[in-house]
């Protein structure tokens, strides 16, 4: 068994981020991307992430922030009795829950990108 | 909810629909033409399509042995005489541009002496691969750094196109969904330029992103776009099944099998070869061999053969020289695995579909105002593709595709659309977050799609099988689809993308399963145990599909043949 808590949080609507815990079933050669796409798939369909993937770990569409540190999910082995935390990755604007809007970085004189 | 919903207003010259290779070299053609472009894209560019997914290979022609000739027979050839030829030559003979087009958007692209890096692989004549760093994703890298350059260009990411508006038979806009705001938009467009990629989502096993749903192709088609030959999906051969992490990954048989580069084995769960000796066939002749072997009950309890590397002859340092900056031989060492030494286990997997959006060479669909490009757009690689020719087509049809929507828009006006039509629409896809007795999650509903289309419509398919499988979509969209309900939330709704994705799955499953049971005969990568072999005489010829008056209409289409008439089976046989 696998034990997550994951950062939750709507902008403009919730006045400030919670945790949600969830736990999910352990199976051999899983990555913490197929714990998000689990989670979505079976247990809360309430989750926003970005349920893309690129099978090669490159495209950092997965990119999160896990126990701390901005990592791809896609590229990270679990193990049985993982506690993990997900939250979204550091540098970007929020758009809901651990979904980011990679087009807007929010560190500092970083450039923004055009989106619209 | 709230009582009125809001909807935003746009105007652009040219819609462009998709945000893979394709779309986005449609729209900065339309900005270097001077008109404005308006790119809805249903994730972020770079991170969302399929073109993110591509291997290294593009194929054009460099080497001074090649010729446009040659690159023009081999994709003939290798699509079975089912491509059209005037639009296959199209591709190569403009493909060798786009080939310094994505250089000058600072594509990485790997040279040798005075020019680029070419290699040999399946199907090729010569060497014809350029080979592209980081594959699809380094040149979605070059073309995002184009697109954002163009102030002309306007650009709505995670947004979903969900209807095409027509006036008289001619589109005049579209109706999207934003997640990241929670609203919908209309567009006004003077002509539209459907980008939006294949189906494979539509099967269990697949090795694109799960977007891949078909969407655009059943836009066009409500538009009155003929779809050709949608019973051709590609499957390529060696996708990894297992483990979990890795499943759905491509461990490209050109190189991992190639004698002249790996090397490596393909074993059954016998550990015996399944393959001859010497070059690895091409892709619909490879998958067969797969299988039989599976369906003779040789494969792995996870449904796959074995990839063995460590099969190989050659040295480790010289299997390393083709696999070191590999992402396929970088990705798994996350976890722990080291595919030079440790088996791993591959099927043929929904890959790429053949079939799609009937065009022209200028892109153009037989409705006016409306046109196609990449992999949505259908009748150009026939009955098998050949390796690197996709990321070619992308940007070779995304230009032209470009141009014509952007050279049309001259003649055209902006038209109102009929805001019934508009409300009636907006109802619809909001209608997904109304509670509903016995309701059924997205999720369920598409691992029901996906489990009809394999269990009927994969390899082999016969009559009997597909009409099973039509009956059973048939229910899908008469009664699950409209019993999916979503959490009522606005803002990045994930279940909401899913429960418009579904939709379309059950849509174009239908239209697939109607082109697979006309097609009576085995040719490429459609194959009906009830019709094993090739029917020359009767069906070198597309699946015509079409919407006429609200009813599916099948026929057959003649394959446009410029300089490769079909001579006989000898000539066409497997290289």
């Amino acid at each position: 068994m696998i034990h997550v808590r994951i950062f939750r949080f709507t902008p403009g609507i919730d006045k400030e981020p919670r945790f949600k815990s969830y736990k999910i079933p352990y199976q051999p050669g899983m990555s913490a991307h197929n714990l998000l796409q689990y989670i979505y798939n079976h247990i809360d369909n309430t989750l926003g992430f970005r349920n893309y993937n690129c099978f090669l770990g490159v495209c950092k569409t997965c990119l999160v922030r896990i126990n701390g540190k901005n990592a791809r999910a896609c590229t990270t082995p679990i193990k049985d009795g993982d506690e993990m935390t997900f939250e979204p990755a550091r540098g970007f604007k929020i758009i809901r829950d651990l979904a980011v809007d990679f087009a807007q970085k929010t560190t500092k004189g970083m450039h923004l990108e055009k989106t619209r | 909810m709230r009582k009125k919903e809001e909807m935003v207003a746009h105007r652009a010259d040219v819609l462009v629909i998709g945000g893979g290779g394709a779309g986005t070299r449609a729209a900065i053609e339309v900005a270097e033409r001077g008109k404005r472009a308006l790119l809805v894209t249903k994730g972020q560019i770079t991170h969302s399509g399929i073109t993110p997914l591509a291997q290294t290979s593009y194929q054009a022609v460099f080497d001074q042995d090649d010729t446009l000739d040659l690159h023009v027979k081999d994709t003939v050839e290798g699509g079975r005489f089912l491509g059209d030829q005037n639009l296959i030559e199209t591709m190569v003979r403009k493909g060798p541009d786009t080939v310094d087009d994505l250089y000058r958007y600072g594509v990485k692209i790997r040279k040798a002496h005075s020019g680029y890096f070419q290699r040999k692989l399946p199907g090729q004549s010569k060497p014809r691969s350029i080979y592209l760093s980081l594959g699809g994703y380094g040149m979605m890298v070059g073309l995002k750094r184009e697109i954002l350059r163009h102030p002309n260009i306007e650009i709505y990411q995670d947004s979903i196109v969900t209807k095409i508006l027509q006036k008289h038979g001619v589109p005049i806009g579209a109706f999207f969904v934003d997640l990241p705001q929670g609203c919908t938009h209309f567009v006004q467009a003077k002509t539209i330029v459907v980008a939006t990629g294949g189906c494979e989502e539509l099967w269990d096993l697949t090795d694109t992103p799960p977007e891949s749903v078909g969407d655009g192709i059943y836009l066009a088609f409500e538009c009155g776009a003929e779809l050709t030959d949608l019973e051709m999906m590609l499957f390529y051969p060696t996708v990894c099944v297992y483990p979990p992490a890795l499943k759905g990954g491509v461990y490209p048989y050109e190189t991992s099998l190639g004698p002249q580069y790996v090397k490596g084995a393909l074993l059954n769960v016998e550990g015996k070869r399944v393959l001859p000796e010497g070059e690895p066939p091409i892709r619909d002749t490879l998958f067969h061999i797969m299988i039989k072997e599976l369906r003779d009950g040789r494969g792995t309890s996870h449904g796959g053969l074995i990839l063995d590397i460590s099969k190989s002859p050659k040295s480790q340092e010289e299997i390393l020289s083709f696999l070191h900056d590999r992402t396929f031989y970088k990705f798994p060492r996350h976890f722990g695995i080291d595919i030079t030494k440790d088996p791993i286990e591959v099927a043929p997997a929904a890959h790429y579909q053949l079939g799609g959006i009937r065009i022209n060479e200028r892109g153009e669909t037989n409705v006016r105002g409306l046109y196609a490009a990449g992999e949505c757009a259908g009748n150009i690689h026939g009955a098998n593709r050949l390796t690197g020719n996709a990321l070619l087509d992308t940007q070779v049809f995304g230009m032209e595709a470009g141009k014509a929507g952007a050279d049309t828009a001259d003649e055209r006006e902006f038209y109102d659309a009929n805001k019934e039509e508009l409300l009636a629409e907006q109802a619809r896809v909001l209608a997904f977050m109304t509670e509903k007795s016995k309701s059924l999650s997205p999720a369920e509903v598409r691992k029901k799609i996906k489990g009809i289309m394999s269990r009927y419509l994969g390899v082999p398919r016969d009559e009997e099988g597909i009409q099973k499988g039509l009956e059973q979509l048939d229910e899908v969209v008469n009664e699950d689809v409209p019993r999916m309900n979503i959490p009522r939330i606005k803002k990045y709704n994930v279940a909401w993308q899913d429960a418009l994705e579904v939709d379309f799955m059950a849509k174009v499953a239908r239209l697939v399963s109607h082109a697979a049971r006309f097609r009576r005969e085995s040719r490429g990568h459609h194959y009906r145990s009830d019709y094993p072999e090739k029917d020359n005489a009767n069906w070198l010829a597309h699946t015509a599909l079409k919407l006429e008056n609200e009813k599916i209409h099948l026929r057959k289409r003649p394959v446009v043949v410029t300089r490769h008439p079909f001579k006989g089976e000898e000539e066409s046989k497997a290289k």
